[in-house]
């Protein structure tokens, strides 16, 4: 997906020999992102199989064009484009710096449809930084990043990203302490969240058998009513999955979900991932190598702000950089 | 008791500040801090009550209907019967009754939110002067110069023509329009850039308290046009009936309850419904409920321009009680005596503003007719003990005092 | 340099100088010891055609108060305020005099001081040292000058520069007022006028706007506005000065708070009553030192950053130390104590507003050029201003607290695991800004009233300051307090003081809203949380 790609794109609509999959190569974040292209497209004279593709893409970039307008767009996923194996999240030479110093140095990495993909890295190697400029807490100083091909996430804010279907959980567990567990489920509902309908909002009895299977889910039921500040840490963190889960995530950002977790409340969290796989794109940041090692599939290394290695959790176990970049961190 | 200092390292952080989430520190998560976090008032089981009339909300409503109906009919009494009530004093009644109503709209955004207006004087005062418009187009001819058009203080700067916004004052409807958009449409166009820039915390406090301090220096030039210095006064009657006559006076006074009724009922609807659980969710951890996507700055937008109507409409019930009304209505110190009021009462429950409004207030009357020296060291000392040592306000003490005692019968009940 | 301090100058030059050899005829004598002011044109005759420094001298006594005649002998004697040795007159001769009760002042009309004065200062055209005679020169008001004979003989007798421009300048300015001079001169003198800086000059000028010669009509002209630009120069320079006077004022008041608020965290209602009590603290210094107000302001500056440091100490370890983390509560609690502190002045001292003395060496001003001259206070304050601002900012940057200060700042955990007694650096800090704000309402006791309302009136305008200059940083606020005064004093004369405030505040307000973080935002993960 670079600009030659781009250039092929245009040039196959004036040989109005192309294919839907050459339409699709044009719809790629980073190439049809200006007006000139969708008026190739819309000029083309192209087969029928081809004109439906194109016509697709164009309510694509249309939808992304008001997508940028916080708020206004909550579409479904693209389906016509969706195959399995597709990306879902493109990032592309972000990079972020405060102050000189570099977050995120030229970071490209790409995650798929329905992946469970593990960041792990030592201490200041960029991992939140990275969730953060993916849920648009922070804005990348170059680069971009791109939810499926309909969101440009780095013109997007927070709520527009949450809209799309991204949640995330913090690194320190953060819950409505003063609400009960079932309020913080409540309040997490997927659903019209403005302030008139917020007021005038009602659990339906659909609702109420989601948050009971959520509960169910993070084994909280018996605690349902009870202050979310009373609950033990490692039942915060579960809580605050459950919240993500009421929202019907299309992908799940997960910052050290297991941080302060007993042995056997980790155990727990690696059958409820191994649950969730598939259903969703998880990006997991961790230190836990054993909880890693668990549910990981591939395996990413952040250090100093890019990619230093990314493959399975055997490879990268013997991967020389990242052991030298571990070196005085942890012997994993 | 004071409360216990915390560790946390982020210590100008509004919201509460659970120890960093690093590897083991899970442990040294102390249930002290988890039980009272610092920064938001300790568990309220009625912000969560989803019923809109749980029991204090009932037993609030029965004494203010109750008073008020006392009170109406005590006032009309023959003169010189026994229980009969000096209008003097049912104007002063109805005066607390307003504040108690700014006092409520402090506590719905301050208790509920986590905002802290250091200028909710201004929307009073907006509403105050918006009343006192109409007042002072009431008094017509009957002013010193007998001015038909013009109130008195245009007369002697010598205006020829009233000012465009004074326009349509002499219309009671439009009056009563204005008196909720004037301060709405001011929350609006300073809360919307505020908000949508997160400015939060202190820092919106302290901005807050520089508006009402620009309000206050605008409203005191002549210029303004609307009587400088010495502000609205003199006025005549309303509705053509005399402001000093006793069904006048009566009528307002049942006026500001039936107002600071009605909106304690629609603070409770706001509180029960989902929109107050955002409310406490963001008030507790914005970030997150933002995450979970809620519009965080529309929220606190609504509430605050909602909060700043009822603050207005608080004001225009003010000014025909008091006769009068000044730039001291935007004086930074006059809001700050709002807040404290709520501080005392107690936050997060709505009637606790009603109280601690009515309690600070009748102190003040006392002590600025007997000892007009000490009122302000009252008021400071005020300040610093409720922070210090009522945390929860006057309507926590009961719960306070409950929660000792269960403790107290728990702990022999083990020993037993 | 101006008229009056050269004329102090040359006195004090006469002075040593006995005022010997003066012969007065009895007649003239007598006239002084007159008991009527109006008796003594005789006197003032003869010791106007004397050319010694000793008549001199006696017209100046005469002139400033200094000249007693002795109710028991007749005696004329000059005694200097404070001096306990007088000089009689006639003869010079010196004798230790201390009773004043024995002595009646010999009086003079204004008008005739004002016309001994002019005498005075035309003897002076014609002294030796350069110095002195360009303050006569300067002195000359153009009104005075009226004398065309004289100034041509001085110009010609003149060696120095300067002084000679001023000649040729008033000579212009006499030659536009003559109605009988030919085009030439008048072209001449325009020009000279142009670049002239004489209080009358403009006008004199203007009325020759419209001349019937047009060459002279474009010369006037074109000197009027030159004279315009110089004047709106001048005018810009002195409201600049103003601005970074009035900035200063505010960086004073705000470092403090940039340190309690903007390092620690903590936010002080009672900021501006610590300022007060620094103001105070000169006004007690003085009371303790009556007569003395230069030592006593000197002796305050510490005083006040002990005094309203250890107040700032207590509040630390009694009220703020227990709301650590509640920033709201805080800023309450503060508001509290504010408000007490305020009636505790009110009720201790006065509710009246204390008159506070300025030394010499604060009055007075600076003069720069002829129409731009600065107040002397201010250009100290300003002076001041940086020096404390250089001094906080070593402290918190190159010292060992100042270190330890930030570290609490930044991660308090940590400091204290690393041995930092963090409580102890809190209530150091905070003492730290308190006593900075106690030097500020020293440096305020010299330009405002000193009263219980003296530092409310300071403290919103400081907050804004540090809020806009950025929390967290010094330089933030010492830049975004120099602004903020320069945009205040440059929308004064187009609005109005109080217009202007209001334009501010709003302006201030927008600002926050677009930059909430204000000119220097800490940016990173530490600022995010």
């Amino acid at each position: 997906m670079n600009g030659n790609a781009h250039k092929a794109g245009n040039a196959d609509f004036q040989s109005a020999a192309a294919t839907p999959e050459d339409v699709r190569a044009v719809a790629a974040p980073g190439n049809a992102r200006d007006a000139a292209t969708s008026d190739d497209i819309r000029n083309a004279a192209v087969p029928e199989d081809v004109r439906e593709a194109a016509q697709a893409v164009l309510d694509e970039f249309a939808g992304r064009r008001r997508g940028m307008r916080p708020g206004r767009f909550v579409p479904g996923p693209p389906k016509p484009l969706r195959e399995k194996n597709d990306i879902a999240l493109y990032l592309e030479k972000i990079s972020v710096s405060f102050d000189g110093f570099k977050a995120l140095n030229n970071l490209t990495l790409y995650v798929a449809e329905g992946e469970l993909r593990c960041i792990i890295g030592p201490n200041g190697a960029g991992k939140t930084t990275m969730m953060d400029v993916i849920t648009g807490k922070t804005r990348p100083d170059r680069g971009s990043a791109w939810f499926t091909r309909a969101y440009n996430l780095s013109a997007m804010d927070e709520v527009s990203i949450v809209e799309a279907g991204i949640c995330r959980k913090f690194q320190r567990p953060s819950v409505f302490e003063e609400l009960t567990v079932l309020h913080n489920l409540e309040l997490s509902l997927k659903g019209d969240k403005r302030v008139l309908s917020t007021l005038g909002a009602r659990l339906s009895g659909e609702d109420r058998d989601f948050s009971a299977a959520v509960l169910e889910r993070i084994r909280l039921h018996e605690q349902r009513n009870l202050a979310a500040g009373k609950l033990s840490h490692g039942q915060k963190q579960w809580l605050e999955i459950g919240m993500l889960l009421m929202q019907k995530p299309a992908v799940l950002l997960l910052d050290e979900p297991v941080a302060g977790m007993s042995a056997g409340e980790i155990e727990r969290t690696v059958e409820l991932l191994r649950d969730l796989e598939g259903e969703q794109v998880i990006l997991l940041v961790e230190h836990d190598m054993e909880f890693v090692r668990a549910v990981a599939r591939t395996v990413t290394v952040l250090h100093q702000g890019s990619v230093l290695a990314e493959g399975d959790m055997d490879t990268i176990r013997n991967n020389q950089a990242v052991i030298e970049a571990y070196l005085g961190e942890a012997q994993c | 008791m004071a409360p216990e200092r915390i560790a946390a390292p982020e210590r100008g952080s509004p919201t509460p500040a659970e120890p960093a989430g690093a590897r083991g520190s899970g442990q040294r998560a102390v249930p002290a801090v988890r039980g009272r976090s610092p920064a938001a008032p300790p568990a309220l089981p009625e912000a969560m009550s989803e019923r809109v009339l749980n029991r204090p909300a009932a037993v609030f409503l029965g004494c203010l209907a109750a008073t008020a109906l006392g009170v109406a009919v005590c006032s009309l009494l023959p003169a010189g019967a026994p229980l009969r009530l000096d209008g003097y004093v049912v104007s002063l009644l109805g005066k607390y009754l307003c504040f108690a109503l700014l006092a409520l709209s402090i506590d719905l955004i301050w208790g509920y939110l986590g905002i802290l207006s250091l200028g909710h004087g201004a929307f009073f005062g907006l509403g105050a002067y918006v009343s006192g418009m109409h007042l002072m187009r009431e008094i017509g001819g009957r002013g010193v110069y007998g001015n038909p058009e013009l109130p008195d203080f245009m007369v002697f700067l010598n205006w020829e023509r009233l000012p465009w916004y004074w326009r349509g004052s002499d219309n009671m409807l439009f009056t009563c329009l204005l008196v909720a958009l004037v301060p709405g449409l001011a929350a609006f166009a300073f809360g919307r850039p505020a908000f949508r820039s997160r400015v939060s915390g202190v820092y919106f406090s302290i901005i807050t308290q520089a508006v009402t301090f620009a309000l206050m220096l605008a409203f005191f030039r002549n210029e303004m046009g609307f009587g400088g210095n010495n502000g609205l006064t003199d006025f005549k009657s309303l509705l053509g009936v005399s402001l000093q006559s006793d069904y006048m006076i009566t009528g307002l006074f049942c006026a500001s309850a039936l107002a600071l009724g009605l909106a304690f009922i629609l603070c409770r609807v706001i509180v029960a419904s989902r929109l107050g659980r955002v409310f406490v969710a963001v008030r507790d951890a914005e970030s997150r409920a933002r995450f979970i996507g809620y519009r965080v700055e529309n929220v606190k937008l609504a509430a605050f321009v909602f909060s700043a109507v009822l603050a207005g409409l608080a004001g225009a019930l003010y000014v025909p009680q008091v006769g009068i009304v000044n730039p001291g209505v935007f004086a930074p110190l006059f809001s700050v005596e709002m807040v404290v009021c709520v501080a005392l009462g107690g936050r997060g429950r709505l009637y606790g503003a009603v109280l601690g409004a009515l309690v600070v207030n009748i102190a003040k009357t006392f002590f600025t007719t007997a000892l007009p020296d000490v009122w302000l060291f009252f008021l400071g000392a005020l300040f610093v003990v409720v922070t210090l040592l009522l945390p929860d306000g006057l309507a926590g003490i009961p719960d306070r005092l409950g929660g000792r005692l269960r403790a107290l019968r728990a702990k022999s009940g083990v020993e037993i | 340099m101006p008229g009056f301090p050269a004329l102090l100058l040359f006195l004090s030059l006469l002075c040593p100088a006995r005022a010997g050899g003066l012969s007065l005829s009895p007649e003239a004598l007598d006239s002084l010891r007159s008991a009527k002011v109006a008796d003594r044109e005789p006197a003032l005759r003869e010791l106007g055609d004397d050319p010694s420094d000793a008549a001199a001298e006696l017209l100046e006594a005469l002139c400033a108060g200094d000249l007693y005649v002795r109710r028991d002998n007749g005696d004329l004697l000059i005694l200097r305020p404070g001096a306990d040795e007088a000089t009689l007159v006639p003869g010079g001769g010196r004798m230790p005099f201390a009773d004043r009760s024995l002595l009646r002042k010999v009086g003079i009309s204004n008008s005739r001081r004002t016309a001994v004065t002019a005498v005075l200062n035309r003897r002076l055209l014609r002294h030796a040292d350069a110095d002195v005679r360009r303050g006569a020169v300067e002195s000359l008001r153009d009104d005075a000058a009226a004398d065309k004979e004289l100034l041509l003989s001085l110009l010609q007798n003149e060696r120095d520069g300067r002084i000679r421009a001023r000649l040729e300048q008033l000579l212009a300015l006499l030659c536009v007022r003559d109605a009988a001079a030919s085009r030439d001169e008048l072209l001449r003198a325009a020009a000279v006028l142009g670049g002239a800086s004489l209080p009358h000059a403009a006008q004199a000028l203007a009325n020759l706007k419209g001349h019937k010669d047009p060459l002279v009509a474009e010369a006037v002209d074109k000197a009027l506005y030159r004279l315009r630009v110089t004047a709106d120069r001048a005018a810009m320079l002195e409201t600049l000065f103003f601005g970074l006077s009035l900035g200063s004022v505010l960086v004073l008041t705000s470092i403090g708070l940039a340190v309690t608020f903007g390092v620690m965290g903590v936010i002080n209602m009672a900021h501006g009553e610590l300022v007060m009590l620094g103001a105070y603290t000169v006004w007690g210094m003085q009371q303790l030192l009556p007569g003395r107000p230069g030592v006593a302001l000197l002796l305050a500056v510490p005083a006040s950053f002990l005094v309203a440091g250890s107040a700032g100490a207590l509040l630390e370890r009694s009220v703020i130390r227990h709301l650590y983390g509640r920033p709201l509560e805080t800023l309450l609690a503060t508001f509290g104590i504010s408000l007490i502190l305020q009636q505790a002045v009110r009720t201790l001292i006065s509710p009246m507003n204390r008159a506070v003395e300025s030394p010499a060496f604060m009055s007075g001003m600076l003069h720069i050029t002829d129409n731009f001259s600065l107040t002397c206070n201010r250009v100290y304050i300003l002076a001041f201003c940086l020096g404390v601002f250089a001094l906080i900012y070593a402290t918190m940057h190159k010292t060992r607290l100042g270190l330890e200060v930030r570290a609490v700042a930044q991660n308090r955990p940590i400091a204290e695991a690393l041995g930092i007694d963090a409580s102890r650096v809190d209530t150091l800090t905070f003492a730290l800004g308190s006593g900075v704000a106690g030097m500020a309402g020293a440096a305020l006791s010299q330009l405002t009233n000193v009263g219980p309302n003296l530092g409310q009136s300071y403290i919103v305008d400081s907050f804004m300051v540090v809020v806009f200059g950025g929390v967290g940083n010094l330089h933030g606020t010492l830049c975004g307090g120099l602004i903020l005064g320069l945009a205040n004093k440059l929308l004064e004369p187009a609005s109005g003081a109080m217009l202007a405030k209001i334009i501010l505040l709003t302006a201030l307000i927008l600002f926050m809203q677009v930059k909430p973080k204000g000119l220097f935002p800490e940016r990173g993960r530490a600022a995010e949380n």
